[in-house]
Formats: structure tokens, C-alpha cells, sequence
């Protein structure tokens, strides 16, 4: 479900990046791995296409500045659609924030697939600092280590008292990934800066 | 005068003076309200209840039908008339195995022969009116207690005990309150004084036990009565306390029917004005052994009789059986339930006996002439010749029905305990009906009497079902306000709390059943169970988290796959439509949508057209036109 088109899942690009890449990254990472699609192993190519023009679909709706395309883009999320074209959806959501969005953010946030949830909570936090909270809040309480990550990502998106008391929280109840978030945060190795003695004479290159 | 005589003097005035502080006994002492718990009132009572055991030859049953001009006495068994006395009757009577005393007009008390009705004694009783009477057991020592209200000297109420032999009046005790009615128990006759259940010694009316009973509700005790297997319970209203569960001086717990309708206890001005209205509304508790709660109880409920089980704390669980004859429109008067058997005085005289056990009717016996009420004596020890089994969950719920159905406004109070038993059943079918009268859909909805069952019906959907108690349900909502938490360290498992929802529940536990199925951490195999709970709860609630739950994952071929739960929501959503409410339309829209949805796993497509195929519904396509994707 989480695997991006050529094999790599986006928790596995989270990883390479853990040492460079900033929180910011690591949810653009998360957006990138699901908007591509997360086709069912058993689904037919046509269907892929289908579900893929219809997440295109929906995204192009929000991003559309008619608010008769934003009303057509929620009803036809409300009426179910499969998880890739929905988290293509919730990407497009953060994108462009909208407060009549927000139910469905909050529906979605519980979705019983990780890659939406984590899609779902992403777009909320990006409505706003209560939004964020909350979204924080539901990401560290989420039984699943991805999600978890996310709430770390987002809260240094969106820092606040009550999502660092939160984020601490998890961390210590977490070990694993309280290593991991140690690796990433982790000032980066500076690099050997040979420093030249003024009071020594410059060498000379040895004339000819 | 010589030594002699004047020692047969001294004795004369001895024996005279004995004479008179017998027969004065304690006139003048006063039964005070406040006075301290002292005794052991359960010591006495068990003492005496010994005391008076089973005779060795117990006399024939009687029915004493008080009749608007006169009291009959009828022979339960053979159904025939045992006497008549021609004179009205305007109290309570009272009898043993030997007398049977009757209140007349101006205060006066008449006691019969049981056996003929020849009059033994008549005899005016002092004071204005009377409170009730007590009549100790059979025998040379037979004692008649009477409480009467008398306002001379500033005194509101006095006991006054006579011989049952000749009514020579052997002692009186006067108080500044209103005693209640009194109770004989065996030489003992206990009788409520305000906050207190005083026993006194019948022949001398020495006070021997006194218990403190805490008021359930504020109202005075009225009543003292025994109840079968010699139980004694005073209270007034639905409270009473157990006296035979009572130690010592310490307080017998206060107890309570949760009823509305059918009381323990008539609630009067404390005067015994005879049989009334009021009496055809009446409960008759049955103890277990020696425990202090009744466990069953019979509701006369003018034209039905219902046997009820009884929780601990007093709340009707479940209907055992119901007896209601829909042909048979005359009420009944009064009403004796035996360990076998139950007896009926109807207001045409009829007496009817029914199986205590299964409610089956054993004999009727026609009437002489109108009743007003009834003395039923010496009818607890005949066993059933046959006994037919008890009726099953299902008769029992028939009955339920049957007497729900009938339109008589006279029937609405067993016919809102009769909803009332459905609604706490834990079967889902029982419950069913109570939905069915509060949607009009049967029962006599156009009368205004079945307007107010409709309305009763429509309250009693709005709170919590089946037979767990108060706490039960707490503790079930409880669990089921948990939601599986990383930080919290808890995973929640909740297939099995759904299934329990199901028999006994609350509506706030419907929302939490939909929580629970759509939340992420719930195990896939948790959720066809949840699907099932709210499938046959099936209220507001429960159909829209259905709907939604079909509406979000019939597109996603992992959650489709992972549990039969969509495919179990989609039967239940076309069963919806099958019985054609406004739930059956939502339900049809949402299955029409998922159909129509060319994402719509292609397994669950087919399984909406076979669903609906099966309620004999069209198909999506050919019901609106829509193209197969």
C-alpha cells in the first residue's frame, strides 16, 4: 500500500533523508509517495488508470478557484472513492486549504488505510494552528510508527507548547523511533575546515 | 372478724385488683413515636411464627366476598356458598382458621363462625374510625387489635385489643400519632407508629421489639401485612422494609418496587374506608426462602394478572406470565397468590384460580352476586392437581402482545408494564414490538389511552434496553468509551461488548459502536461483529454509521477484503429496504450510489445485486437506469 511506483516505499525515502532531510521534507516525502498512487497488488491496470484520472480529477477540482468545483470535489468524496484518489485528494487539500474541507479531513484522519490517514492529518495541520494541534495530538496517538513520525514532522511544522508536551509524550513511550528522531536531529558533521597559521609563512610553491 | 375472713378479703382484693390491671393491661401507657429501638423484633417474630405452625388439621378454605348489602362466604374448592351475612360491611375484614371478624357501620365489629357465619360477638369499638384490624391465630387465647383514630384528650389514635371469644376488651394503648394498620403475627401484633414497627405482645399488649424504619419516600407507615410464607413487610406507597430480615433494634434496609403502576401499598388518609378502586391496582410480593428481597412479584392490574421477576434492587426484570382474557370484560377485586396457586375474586363474584407457576387457568367459579372485594383465607397450601409447563420466552412475549393489542383504557396500566417488560428484554425480537407501538404500527394508537401507551413506548426507545441493572450498563458504557490508544498504552477489543449492547444497552452506546467500527485501530476481525450489533440495533444511530461505513469503504479492495463486515453492512442495508421505513430508503440510495460506483469492488457489485435480489427489490440498474460500469 505504501509502495511508490518504482518499489521504494515513502517511509524508506523518509529514511535515506534522515540525516539531511528537514520536517518539511519528510512530509512532502509522505505526499509525493502517496499522490503517485498506491495500487492494489490485485487491481487491473485499466483500474489504476481510472482511480489515478479520478485522484488527478479531484485534485484539479480544488485546486479550480470556482468554489462550484470545490462543493463538486467534496460530494463526490462523500460519496467514496477509492484510497489512492482520496489521498490525491487530501494532497490537494493541503495545497489549498479550505474550511469546508475540514469534515471530511477529520473523517479521513480516522481511514483505516495509514497512507490517507497520514495524507488526512497533513492537510489538517496545514488549515490553521488549531487544526495542527489536533492533528498532532491524533498523529502521536495513532497505533502505527509512520504516523507517529508524522506528528514529530508536524510539530516542528507547527511548534506549540501542548504538541512539544505531546510529541515527548510519544517519544517516550516510543524508544525506536526517539533514536531515530535523535539521528535526524542530530547536528549535521561539519566539514573539516583546514585553518591556515597566519604566523607561519605561506608555503611557497617551490619555483622552477 | 375472724383472721380467716379477713385473709379471704385480703385475697378477694388481690385477685380483684389482678383482675383489673388485666383487664385494663396497659390503658393509659402510650406507644410514644420517638421512643428508642429496643428488643429483637426478628426473635419475636421468629418465635412466634413457630408458634404458629400449620394445625394439625387445617379448616376448608373460604372466600368472604364483601358485597354492596352483605358479606358471602364461598368454598373455593367446591364452589359452593359456605353463608351469608346481611348487613354492609365497611372496612376490612380480618380472619383465622376459626372466626371471621367483620367492621360495621358506627364502629362496630362483628365476628363469625368461619365455618357457618353464625355471629358470636357483636361489639362497639371506641373512637370516630377505624384504622384496620389484627386478628391472631385460632384458639382459647384468640386476640382482636384494632387501631382507631379518637381525637378526645388530645390523643389522634389508640390500639385496642379485645378477646376474640367474647370481645371483653383486654388492654389499650393510646399514642399521640396515627398508628397504621396493624399485623398479627402469630401472639404478636406489630404495628407502624410513625418512623417505627412496634411489636406488642397480643394478651397483654406489653411493647417487646421496636425497630427505627427509615421512610423510602417520605411517607408514613401505613401499612403492616404479611405476605405469603408469613413474610411481614411494612411501608407505605412501593417502599417497605422486610421485618422477618431485620435483627435486633437495627433498621431493616429500606426497599423499593420500581414501578409506576401497581402499588404495595394504598395510599389512603390512614383510615379504613373498605375495599376501593384503588385495590384492583395492586402487587403481591414473593419471597425467595429467607431473603430479605422479593424476587417475584404478581401485578393485579384490573382485568390482567402478570407475574413479574424481580431484579435485587426492585426493578421488574421480565414478565413470566400474563393472564388476560380478552372475552372476560369484568375486573378484578381482590387477589391472594399462594405458592401454587392464584386467586382471583372478579367484581361479578367469579372465583378464578390460576397456577402461580405458569399463570395456567385451573378452575372458574361463577358468582352469587356483585363483589366489592374479598377475604381470601387459608388458600396457600393446596397444591395444582396438573401442573403445565411454564410458558416459553416466546408465549410469554404473545401474551405481551395480545394484552398490548386490546383497546380498553382499563388495561393501559398492565399494558404499559407489559411494554415496559418488552423493552427490557434481551431479546431483540421482544424489543421490536415496543418499536412497533411507538411507530403506531400496533396496539389501540387511535384511543386516547393508546395514545398514551404510543407515547410511553416513544420514552422508553429514548433510553436504555434490556435486563442489566443501572450499574451494569455503567460499567458496559465504560468500556466501551475506550478507544484504543498508543499514549495511553490500551488496544480495545470490542466484539464482544457489541454483542452485549445488543441484549442490554443504552443509545449512548450505539455511538460508541460506531466509533469503534470507524476507528483505525480497531482489528479487522472485530469489525464484522460491530457491523452485526448495529445492524440489529438498527435506531438512528446505528444506521447511519452503517451508511457511512459502507459509503467510505466499498471503493477500497483492502478493507472489502480484509472482513466480511461490508459485505455484512450491505445485508443489512438491503434488509432495511426490505421493510420499506424511511430507513429502507436511505439504505436503498446508499446501496444504488455503490452500485453505480464504477470503483466499487467488483465482488461487492455483485453481492448488492444479490442482496437486493433476494428481498425481491429490482436491481440498481434496472430501478434507475443506470449503466453497469
Amino acid at each position: 500500500m505504501d509502495q511508490d511506483v518504482d518499489g521504494t516505499t515513502w517511509l524508506d525515502l523518509g529514511r535515506s533523508l534522515r540525516r539531511y532531510a528537514a520536517p518539511m521534507a519528510l512530509v512532502g516525502c509522505l505526499v509525493a509517495g502517496v499522490v503517485t498512487g498506491a495500487p492494489h497488488a490485485a487491481a487491473s491496470p485499466q483500474r489504476e488508470v481510472s482511480v489515478a484520472a479520478l485522484g488527478q480529477r479531484l485534485g484539479q477540482w480544488v485546486a479550480d478557484t470556482d468554489p462550484a468545483q470545490h462543493r463538486r470535489a467534496v460530494e463526490r468524496v462523500q460519496q467514496g472513492v477509492p484510497p489512492a484518489a482520496l489521498a490525491a485528494f487530501l494532497a490537494a487539500t493541503r495545497k489549498h486549504p479550505d474550511a469546508q474541507y475540514e469534515p471530511l479531513l477529520a473523517r479521513a484522519a480516522r481511514y483505516r488505510s495509514v497512507n490517507v490517514r497520514g495524507q488526512a492529518l497533513a492537510a489538517l495541520a496545514a488549515h490553521g494552528a488549531r487544526q495542527a494541534a489536533s492533528a498532532i495530538v491524533s498523529a502521536a496517538d495513532d497505533h502505527d510508527r509512520t504516523i507517529r513520525r508524522l506528528a514529530w514532522a508536524l510539530s516542528k511544522l507547527h511548534p506549540s507548547p501542548s504538541s512539544h508536551e505531546v510529541v515527548a509524550k510519544m517519544l517516550a513511550r516510543d524508544p525506536e523511533l526517539a533514536e531515530e528522531i535523535a539521528l535526524l536531529e542530530a547536528p549535521e558533521p561539519e566539514d573539516e575546515i583546514i585553518v591556515f597559521d597566519e604566523s607561519e609563512p605561506a608555503a611557497t610553491e617551490p619555483s622552477p | 372478724m375472724r383472721p380467716g375472713r379477713w385473709r379471704s378479703v385480703a385475697a378477694g382484693l388481690f385477685l380483684l385488683a389482678s383482675a383489673s390491671t388485666m383487664t385494663l393491661g396497659c390503658a393509659g401507657r402510650m406507644v410514644s413515636a420517638d421512643r428508642n429501638p429496643h428488643g429483637n423484633l426478628h426473635a419475636e417474630l421468629a418465635r412466634d411464627g413457630a408458634a404458629s405452625g400449620p394445625t394439625a388439621s387445617p379448616p376448608a378454605p373460604a372466600v368472604v366476598m364483601i358485597e354492596r348489602s352483605g358479606a358471602r362466604a364461598i368454598d373455593p374448592i367446591a364452589g359452593k356458598q359456605l353463608w351469608h351475612y346481611p348487613r354492609p360491611v365497611v372496612g376490612h375484614p380480618v380472619g383465622n382458621d376459626d372466626s371471621v371478624i367483620l367492621p360495621l357501620r358506627g364502629n362496630r365489629l362483628v365476628a363469625l363462625s368461619r365455618d357457618t357465619g353464625a355471629v358470636r360477638w357483636i361489639t362497639q369499638l371506641p373512637g370516630e374510625a377505624l384504622t384496620g384490624l389484627a386478628l391472631t391465630n385460632a384458639g382459647p387465647d384468640t386476640v382482636v387489635l384494632a387501631a382507631v383514630v379518637d381525637h378526645d384528650d388530645g390523643m389522634r389514635s389508640r390500639l385496642v385489643a379485645l378477646s376474640g371469644l367474647d370481645a371483653s376488651p383486654l388492654w389499650e394503648r393510646p399514642s399521640d400519632v396515627q398508628f397504621g394498620a396493624p399485623a398479627a403475627s402469630g401472639h404478636v401484633f406489630v404495628v407502624g407508629v410513625q418512623d417505627s414497627v412496634v411489636a406488642l405482645r397480643a394478651m397483654s399488649g406489653r411493647e417487646v421489639a421496636r425497630v427505627a424504619v427509615p421512610r423510602g419516600d417520605q411517607r408514613p407507615l401505613q401499612h403492616v401485612r404479611t405476605e405469603r410464607d408469613g413474610t411481614l413487610i411494612a411501608g407505605g406507597g412501593n417502599h417497605f422494609v422486610n421485618l422477618r430480615a431485620s435483627t435486633g433494634g437495627a433498621a431493616p434496609t429500606p426497599q423499593h418496587i420500581q414501578m409506576g403502576y401497581g402499588v404495595l401499598f394504598d395510599d389512603d388518609d390512614g383510615l379504613d374506608a373498605g375495599f376501593d378502586d384503588g385495590e384492583r391496582l395492586q402487587l403481591a410480593l414473593q419471597f425467595a426462602g429467607t431473603g430479605a428481597a422479593p424476587r417475584q412479584a404478581v401485578l393485579l392490574s384490573r382485568r390482567a394478572v402478570m407475574s413479574l421477576r424481580l431484579s435485587p434492587d426492585g426493578r421488574p426484570l421480565k414478565a413470566r406470565w400474563v393472564h388476560h382474557d380478552q372475552y372476560q370484560r369484568q375486573e378484578f377485586v381482590a387477589m391472594h397468590v399462594g405458592e401454587h396457586r392464584v386467586t382471583l375474586v372478579r367484581e361479578d363474584g367469579a372465583i378464578v384460580e390460576l397456577d402461580a407457576q405458569t399463570g395456567a387457568p385451573l378452575h372458574t367459579w361463577t358468582g352469587m352476586d356483585d363483589a366489592q372485594g374479598a377475604l381470601l383465607l387459608g388458600l396457600h397450601d393446596l397444591p395444582v392437581p396438573e401442573r403445565t409447563h411454564a410458558p416459553t420466552a416466546r408465549q410469554t412475549r404473545t401474551m405481551l402482545t395480545r394484552l398490548i393489542r386490546e383497546e380498553d383504557a382499563r388495561l393501559l396500566p398492565a399494558q404499559i408494564v407489559a411494554v415496559e417488560m418488552l423493552w427490557r428484554s434481551d431479546d431483540l425480537g421482544a424489543r421490536r414490538i415496543v418499536h412497533a407501538v411507538a411507530e403506531e404500527l400496533i396496539g389501540p394508537w387511535h384511543t386516547e389511552s393508546g395514545q398514551q401507551l404510543v407515547a410511553r413506548a416513544a420514552k422508553l426507545r429514548k433510553g436504555p434496553w434490556g435486563g442489566a441493572s443501572p450499574k451494569e450498563l455503567s460499567q458496559r458504557l465504560d468500556t466501551l468509551s475506550r478507544r484504543p490508544s498508543f499514549l495511553a498504552d490500551r488496544s480495545v477489543s470490542v466484539a464482544d461488548a457489541a454483542g452485549q449492547v445488543v441484549k442490554s444497552g443504552s443509545p449512548a452506546m450505539v455511538v460508541h459502536l460506531v466509533e469503534h467500527l470507524m476507528h483505525p485501530a480497531t482489528p479487522a476481525s472485530d469489525l464484522p461483529g460491530l457491523v452485526q450489533a448495529l445492524g440489529q440495533l438498527g435506531g438512528p444511530a446505528a444506521t447511519a454509521g452503517l451508511l457511512q461505513f459502507v459509503r467510505s469503504y466499498h471503493a477500497d479492495p483492502e478493507i472489502v477484503a480484509e472482513s466480511t463486515a461490508v459485505v455484512v453492512a450491505v445485508d443489512y442495508l438491503a434488509r432495511w429496504v426490505a421493510q420499506g421505513d424511511a430507513r429502507g430508503d436511505e439504505a436503498r440510495a446508499t446501496l444504488d450510489e455503490a452500485y453505480a460506483d464504477p470503483f466499487t469492488e467488483p465482488a461487492l457489485r455483485v453481492h448488492i445485486e444479490r442482496a437486493l435480489k433476494a428481498i425481491g427489490q429490482p436491481g440498481p440498474a434496472a430501478a434507475h437506469g443506470l449503466a453497469s460500469p
